[in-house]
């Protein structure tokens, strides 16, 4: 067979499909597509409609042309297809290139979601829809790679659902016979368990190439003075205020996104969603580090703004080290914004560029950054971090350059001299060697001897807050706790200050990407060693190392989910369940026809008077064996009419009417009812029968 | 009965299985690095449904259970026959070595051709399943007993004089005008059975007993041609004479004669007069060489 004859004959159109479920579920998955790539702003949502509309056109005009193709149209739409790849083409080349994934996907979904309508209106044969149940694939995949949330598994779950009939309809067509449902549910249920497994099983998806990072702005507005700390939950250019726990101080109402960080207030954390991260590794997302230490408040000593360095132009913007670092490894976080707040750009360690969607950011002296603008739901901006990751021991043999007098002098700074707190530190540290040997005592003294609570009274005018804290009930919460390591480690003349931001949060491993929630806002310390800069040390809480296992992160979260479930309503829905299951079962048992339910109550009524019936019994011969057994009375219905009733209905001409055969199952019923009476006859007979 | 046969064997998988796993694996590449973890997701529901389309066959093919329905009792060599088979679940029914398939759930109609003369007690089988996403076809050989046996008849032959014993056999075939083989002395009339030659209906008696009457003849067997058919074994030598046999005994029959044919069955020898084509054929399938020890 030469080539030619070969593509002949693979390009040879098939029988024509007349399976209309397999035809329909083609529909569906590619409409599922369709509609999960508008849900990812990947199509604008009239074409998506207009694209479903024509998909559903298509089916219908290919499925009553099946047996009649249309050369005229497959010229059309294969001149609509290469007009399409002519558009796709002339696009991607308008934008920076392949590189830019942002840029082509848009695109590819449009092309994609084309071919496929196109392809709607010529799909006679088998094949041609399951090219259509394939490529649903392919706009799946190009809203998947969009998906953010939780929410793309409704469109993951109905195109399965879809896949599920569509594939079981083409074995049915294949098979020439209607698909199992059983053979079917037990392939899903396979599914599930191979599907959940390769989950399992599979390494957590991770960011491995430097290609042209996300960077959006959503709902953006000016700010009054840029380099300045502004915009809240409650409003964008509403100013940030320090504790000030009535009013609207900051995303989720965390007190500690403000110039200064009053330690004596804490505001009410929830489970607001406040973004998104998809990050190398879970760390702290710092949004804030303090120098200066009052005795109640953290304050930044460059918040005036003459210490803030402007940086102007586009992305990238190099940030660059604020304080000298030793060389680290590198940390790329994409943070998805899912309200507004301020306009601090949080990053991981020390940020060194920063991928954002607005003409200027400011950053301060020690790594801090700022926005000129606001920043809406919607946002996306990529901080690449450069992270020093010393290896067990490392710390405690740090060298290097140390901090310059200014700094150590800013970074050891106290009110007042803490005589009972650096006698206390000096106790703690007596064994300790080295910086970092000090640290992890101290650490872990305030893990054996303080406690932590939310609910705990104002602190009195004018207290100091490391004072009341170690020598008061011990009892507090993370800026109280984490600023008493601070300033123990300044009476020990060790460089420490503030930070403020967020841990990691759940990590979700479906979506790879860290939800950070109201109440995952934090306060901890940072501590400076020389060869490695700023490490982060938690006296609060134990943060993970590295990403969890999807395996430990699911079965975290179903159990979780599980608990939250509510229980009446559950209960209420799978009773519904229950009862529809019910119902469709006992309608597939339900005989076909009266004549055929009177039929199995006599069978029933012979069975419960001792008469099994045999197979090669009529139903007349049944009723005769009745009467004989269990005579009717004066008036009741004998089990012989019944039978001639039925046999005249199902094989005697045109049957029995409404109310006929609403009486017949009555007569059946009656029969049924003095079947079972005869025992209780017999019993009492022979309990007579003494007398 | 539950029919034994080979393993399940996939029908041409090895362009599927290997384009279904250069595709998950440059999508889980793909989808690794991209970060996206829905796309991984998405990727391991399509692998649960590349490993169950592509798996799920065997497992369905092995599961399914058939029989041999119903039969006929004879059929000629080279001639299909129809069986019905019954299946537990929907697959693809074909003959072994035979071309035609048939697919389906329940009682299914196969087309059996049998090859070879003699009777057929069993049929291979080869069944074949998709299930449950159609994606390749998985197939497993079954044999399975027929419900009665199929006696196979060769097809006629020439011709063959050497089997007529005695007499002169050109003079019953040159005869000038065919006689019905039932036609010889009248013995009596009987009910009408399907077959009987429409002449022989006797209206008299009809009318007399109210229902359909033929006569009924005889004539003795001395004036029957004999034909002893004595086959050289029970391999192509036995059934192309087994061939030639039959078509001497069509050909006498068709000049209007009943034959008494001598044969060795498996039981013994046995004689006795043939009437019609299709004692004929019924003696000749179950000829043999010798008779079973």
């Amino acid at each position: 067979m030469s080539v030619v004859e070969r593509i002949r004959a693979a390009n040879a159109p098939g029988p024509p499909e007349h399976s209309v479920a397999l035809r329909v579920a083609a529909t569906w998955t590619v409409g599922v597509g369709v509609a999960a790539c508008a849900a990812q702003g990947e199509l604008a949502p009239s074409s998506a409609l207009v694209a479903i509309g024509a998909l559903v056109v298509g089916s219908v005009v290919s499925h009553r042309r099946r047996t009649r193709p249309m050369p005229l149209l497959k010229l059309v739409l294969a001149i609509v297809a290469v007009v399409a790849f002519w558009w796709f083409f002339f696009q991607i080349s308008r934008a920076d290139g392949v590189s830019n994934l942002g840029a082509v996907e848009g695109p590819l979904a449009v092309l994609f979601t084309w071919i496929q309508v196109t392809h709607a209106f010529d799909t006679p044969a088998r094949r041609d829809l399951a090219f259509s149940l394939v490529g649903s694939v392919t706009l799946m995949a190009v809203a998947a790679a969009q998906a953010l949330d939780m929410g793309f598994a409704l469109f993951v779950a109905a195109w399965a659902a879809g896949m599920l009939v569509g594939l079981g309809a083409m074995w049915g067509s294949m098979s020439a016979s209607r698909p199992r449902v059983t053979t079917v549910a037990l392939g899903a249920l396979m599914l599930v368990v191979v599907g959940v497994g390769c989950l399992l099983a599979l390494p957590a998806p991770s960011v491995s190439s430097r290609l042209v990072f996300p960077s959006t702005l959503g709902g953006d507005v000016a700010l009054a003075s840029p380099a300045g700390l502004e915009g809240t939950a409650g409003g964008a250019t509403l100013p940030v205020r320090a504790g000030s726990p009535g009013g609207p101080s900051a995303v989720g109402g965390y007190l500690g996104f403000a110039g200064p960080l009053d330690t004596a207030l804490r505001g009410s954390l929830g489970d607001q969603l406040v973004f998104r991260v998809r990050a190398t590794r879970p760390t702290f997302w710092v949004a804030e580090t303090f120098d200066e230490w009052n005795g109640q408040s953290w304050l930044e000593t460059g918040r005036s703004g003459l210490q803030w360095r402007s940086l102007s132009g586009s992305s990238p913007f190099g940030v660059g080290p604020g304080v000298a670092v030793g060389a680290g490894t590198e940390d790329i976080q994409t943070f998805y914004l899912a309200q507004a707040g301020p306009n601090l750009v949080f990053h991981a360690d020390v940020a060194d560029q920063v991928w954002f969607p607005a003409p200027r950011l400011f950053v301060d002296r020690d790594g801090n950054i700022r926005s000129g603008t606001s920043m809406g739901p919607g946002s996306i901006y990529t901080v690449v971090s450069s992270v020093a990751t010393p290896g067990p021991g490392a710390l405690a043999r740090a060298s290097g350059p140390p901090l310059d007098a200014a700094d150590l002098t800013r970074f050891t700074q106290l009110p007042h001299p803490y005589p009972r707190v650096a006698a206390l530190a000096r106790r703690i540290t007596a064994r300790a060697a080295t910086t970092e040997a000090k640290v992890l005592a101290l650490e872990a003294w305030m893990g054996r001897h303080t406690r932590y609570t939310t609910d705990i009274p104002p602190l009195p005018r004018g207290a100091d807050t490391v004072d009341e804290f170690l020598f008061g009930n011990r009892r507090g919460f993370c800026e109280q706790i984490s600023t008493s390591l601070a300033v123990m480690l300044r009476t020990l003349g060790i460089p420490a200050r503030e930070a403020t931001g967020y841990v990691p949060g759940q990590y979700n491993p479906i979506t790879d990407l860290y939800d950070i929630e109201a109440k995952d806002a934090h306060a901890w310390v940072q501590v400076w060693f020389p060869g490695f800069g700023w490490q982060s040390f938690d006296p609060t809480a134990d943060v993970a190392p590295v990403n969890p296992s999807p395996a430990a992160t699911i079965g975290h979260d179903v159990l979780g989910a599980l608990r939250r479930i509510p229980l009446v309503p559950s209960v209420l829905v799978a009773g519904a369940l229950a009862m529809l299951a019910a119902s469709l079962l006992a309608r597939r048992r339900r005989p076909p026809t009266p004549a055929a339910a009177a039929g199995r109550t006599l069978e029933r009524a012979a069975r419960r008077a001792g008469l099994e019936p045999k197979d090669t019994e009529s139903l007349a011969r049944i009723g005769a064996r009745l009467d004989a057994a269990v005579p009717p009375a004066r008036g009741e219905p004998s089990a012989s009419g019944v039978a001639a009733a039925a046999e005249r209905d199902a094989f005697g001409g045109p049957g029995l009417g409404l109310l006929a055969r609403a009486g017949l199952a009555r007569e059946a019923r009656a029969v049924l009812r003095r079947a079972g009476r005869r025992p209780r006859r017999r019993a009492g007979a022979r309990a007579r029968s003494p007398r | 009965m539950s029919p034994t046969g080979r393993g399940p064997r996939p029908e041409r998988a090895a362009g599927p299985l290997a384009g279904s796993l250069v595709a998950l694996g440059l999508w889980a590449l793909v989808a690794h690095n991209s970060g996206s973890g829905w796309m991984q997701a998405l990727g391991c529901l399509l692998a649960g449904f590349v490993a169950v389309g592509l798996l799920g066959p065997a497992l369905a093919v092995t599961r399914v259970r058939v029989r041999a329905e119903s039969n006929p009792a004879e059929a000629t060599e080279g001639q299909p026959a129809s069986v019905l088979v019954r299946t537990s679940a929907p697959v693809r029914v074909r003959v072994a070595h035979d071309g035609g398939a048939t697919a389906g759930s329940g009682v299914l109609a196969i087309e059996v051709v049998a090859q070879r003369r003699g009777p057929v007690e069993h049929l291979d089988l080869e069944l074949s399943s998709a299930a449950p996403f159609g994606l390749v076809w998985w197939r497993r050989r079954v044999r399975i007993p027929l419900a009665r046996p199929l006696w196979v008849a060769p097809a006629p032959g020439a011709f063959d004089p050497s089997f007529v014993v005695g007499g002169a056999p050109g003079a019953a075939l040159d005869s000038p005008r065919p006689r019905d083989g039932r036609v010889g002395e009248p013995r009596g009339v009987r009910p009408y059975v399907p077959g009987d030659p429409r002449p022989l209906v006797h209206w008299p008696a009809t009318a007399h007993r109210g229902e359909l009457m033929v006569r009924e003849t005889e004539r003795p067997e001395a004036a029957l041609p004999r034909v002893r058919v004595a086959l050289p074994d029970d391999g192509p030598a036995g059934d192309e004479a087994a061939r030639r046999a039959l078509g001497t005994l069509l050909a006498l029959l068709a000049s209007g004669s009943a034959v008494v044919v001598s044969t060795i069955e498996r039981d013994g020898a046995r004689t006795g007069p043939v009437y019609d084509p299709s004692d004929a054929r019924r003696r000749m399938a179950r000829a043999v060489a010798r008779p079973s020890p």
